[in-house]
């Protein structure tokens, strides 16, 4: 049965969970990230919620042009950090190319806001269902003594706040999404909880797991589920794979949302979905950006991103707080 | 061939090939083991692989070796070596040189755990300093390896030369009984033990769940599951299901001599303080905070 008003709070909650799941290093030590985590979790919820004030007020084509380019350009990274991590694991076996239709053909299903709905909360429960079981099977690995007792100094808590603070553009596409109501009480908050309270989580599973070598880990998760063994599944690294790559689809999905809603005008009705004559525009365009960005340093492009969307938002709010201005000086 | 079986087996092929499993099994080199050893100042390496194209029944093997400047390029050599696509899913022992340093076991660790993939919880030990001859003895090496990890139920995995910054500890080998213990510090020479003080050694680092050993001399054997609990710098020693078997015609008090042996063995072991192998002094900072002074350590033994 379909919902008549469905939340997108899972997809966004998949998109945001499976950024901590795709590291490629720890960045933090959980103890300082605990502590961040409580002043940062509220700062990206007012961010994120003072950014939907602005954008009601200020959302012009140009705004919705660079907001859909960002859009585009981390659809990009996330193809390219999903390859790249594939490469790394399997050398050779898999193709941009075939991380791309992998990833982007799903899409075509989830094009309604109701299909993408349902396939966010399956994606959820699978991914905690596959996290459970992932440390079940390491849990003898895991070790107290493996936690640092070192004081942490200053540029610890220098080095987990950074982190936390990256904005991913889930904090932002509330502010597109149709009905206020739709979104449930303190979203933004919610999403920023939970999303630091999981990587916050993570590192410390992985400090159980790796001791002192957490941070020179690459792909610490991966390598963390490998060793995992259940009598059902010999390791569960494939599991764990499948599930990120259905998580990426999902986030991909979302994207392609927020895109039709931000290219295709505000009237459309809420079960929208990008049209089938225009979709092959967006595999077809990813795939190319794909193959085109194929040496890009995918560090460097993910810092950037971040300080492009910092710069966006910032762009919004000046141009929010002037439409306020305006207003306010013409009913004077 | 039906519609049906035609889709089938297109689905299959396509499955097959996205998997990367289009190359046929027989071609892959499954390695097994990894044991390198050091002489005149360079690396030896060898590789035991599983023989696919033995005849008889049961698992053969074969072996791959090469020797190089450095541990890196002597494994790339024994690699070469090699006909088919090498397969390291299935490695499960990696030995280290006899007599080697932390450096040199992070140095190896790091080697293993790129090419280990995915196999990251395999077993290390360190090699014996006997004379190997790679093609002769790497199958029974690789045997007795794993007979030991079963007998005195030790387990040390790759993953654990890495968990701590000033140190490693790590089982080494012996061909004649038991294993003897490695402790290398970062920052300090590496001391091995054996005998007792080996397996109290692996069980204080958790590597081990059983004492299996001569005591007193030779004099008697002594079977027992152990369990270790540590309450600031006490460590307790649980010993369970204890069997005490004397070697011969002895009448002694078994219990009271091995107690004796083991707080010998826990005050050797603990004099040295280069690393914190035993985690005494996590669990002292947990409880004062760092920096703090360690007193010096205690052993409780318990017999349940």
């Amino acid at each position: 049965m379909k919902r008549e008003r469905p939340s997108l709070f899972a997809a966004l909650l998949v998109s945001l969970l499976v950024n901590v799941l795709l590291r490629s290093q720890t960045a933090y030590w959980p103890r300082a990230g605990l502590f961040s985590a409580v002043v940062c979790a509220p700062l990206l919820a007012g961010v994120g919620w003072l950014f939907a004030r602005s954008w009601r007020l200020a959302a012009d084509p140009v705004y919705k042009l660079l907001f859909g380019a960002l859009l585009v350009y981390t659809s990009v990274l996330e193809l390219l950090r999903l390859w790249q991590l594939a490469d790394r694991l399997y050398p050779g076996a898999v193709t941009l190319t075939s991380v791309c239709l992998l990833v982007v053909l799903p899409v075509v299903y989830l094009r309604r806001v109701s299909a993408l709905s349902q396939t966010a909360y399956a994606v959820l429960c699978l991914l905690v269902l596959a996290t459970v079981a992932m440390l079940a099977s390491v849990l003898p690995r895991l070790c107290i003594v493996n936690l640092q007792t070192a004081a942490l100094t200053q540029g610890d808590f220098l080095a987990a706040v950074r982190d936390q603070l990256t904005l991913y553009p889930e904090y932002l596409l509330p502010a597109l999404w149709p009905e206020q109501d739709k979104r449930g009480r303190h979203t933004l908050l919610r999403l920023a909880a939970w999303a630091l309270a999981f990587d916050v989580g993570m590192h410390l599973i992985l400090e159980l797991f790796y001791g002192a070598a957490m941070p020179l880990r690459i792909d610490p998760v991966h390598a963390a589920a490998r060793c995992g063994a259940l009598s059902i599944f010999n390791r569960l690294e494939w599991l764990q794979f499948i599930l990120w790559v259905m998580a990426v689809t999902v986030k991909l999905a979302l994207y392609l949302y927020a895109l039709v809603r931000l290219l295709g005008g505000q009237n459309k009705a809420e079960d929208s979905a990008a049209g089938l004559d225009r979709f092959p525009l967006y595999p077809g365009g990813v795939w190319l950006l794909c193959a085109v960005l194929r040496k890009l340093d995918l560090d460097a492009a993910l810092s950037l991103r971040n300080v492009l969307t910092w710069s966006f938002v910032g762009l919004t709010w000046i141009g929010g707080a002037a439409a306020c201005l305006y207003r306010r000086l013409r009913r004077c | 061939m039906s519609v049906p079986k035609a889709k089938a087996l297109l689905t299959v092929c396509a499955a097959l090939l996205l998997c990367g499993c289009g190359q046929a099994l027989s071609e892959r080199e499954i390695v097994r083991a990894v044991f390198f050893a050091r002489q005149q100042g360079a690396y030896s390496a060898c590789l035991l692989l599983a023989d696919q194209n033995a005849e008889s029944d049961g698992v053969q093997y074969k072996t791959a070796s090469a020797r190089g400047d450095t541990a890196a390029q002597a494994l790339h050599l024994a690699e070469d070596a090699l006909p088919g696509r090498l397969y390291y899913g299935l490695l499960d022992l990696a030995a280290l040189p006899p007599g080697c340093d932390w450096a040199d076991a992070q140095t190896l660790g790091s080697l293993l755990y790129d090419k280990a993939q995915p196999a990251p919880e395999l077993s290390v030990f360190v090699l014996d300093t006997a004379d190997h001859s790679w093609a002769a003895d790497a199958a029974s090496l690789y045997e007795d390896m794993k007979a030991v990890e079963r007998e005195y139920n030790l387990h040390c995995g790759l993953q654990q030369l890495f968990t701590q910054a000033d140190g490693c500890a790590v089982p080494a080998y012996r061909a004649d009984s038991g294993y003897d213990f490695a402790l290398l510090a970062a920052d300090g020479a590496s001391v091995y033990v054996s005998g007792l003080q080996a397996q109290l050694a692996a069980a204080l680092c958790g590597q081990t769940g059983r004492f299996f050993t001569a005591f007193a001399g030779g004099q008697a054997v002594c079977d027992t599951r152990v369990n270790v609990t540590a309450e600031d710098t006490t460590v307790q020693l649980h010993l369970r299901d204890t069997d005490f078997q004397p070697l011969g015609a002895y009448n002694e008090d078994w219990q009271a001599l091995l107690c004796t042996e083991l707080q010998q063995a826990f005050s050797a072991l603990t004099t040295d303080d280069a690393a914190d192998f035993f985690h005494l002094q996590f669990w002292h900072v947990n409880l004062w905070g760092p920096g703090s002074a360690l007193p010096v350590p205690r052993l409780e033994i318990l017999f349940e």
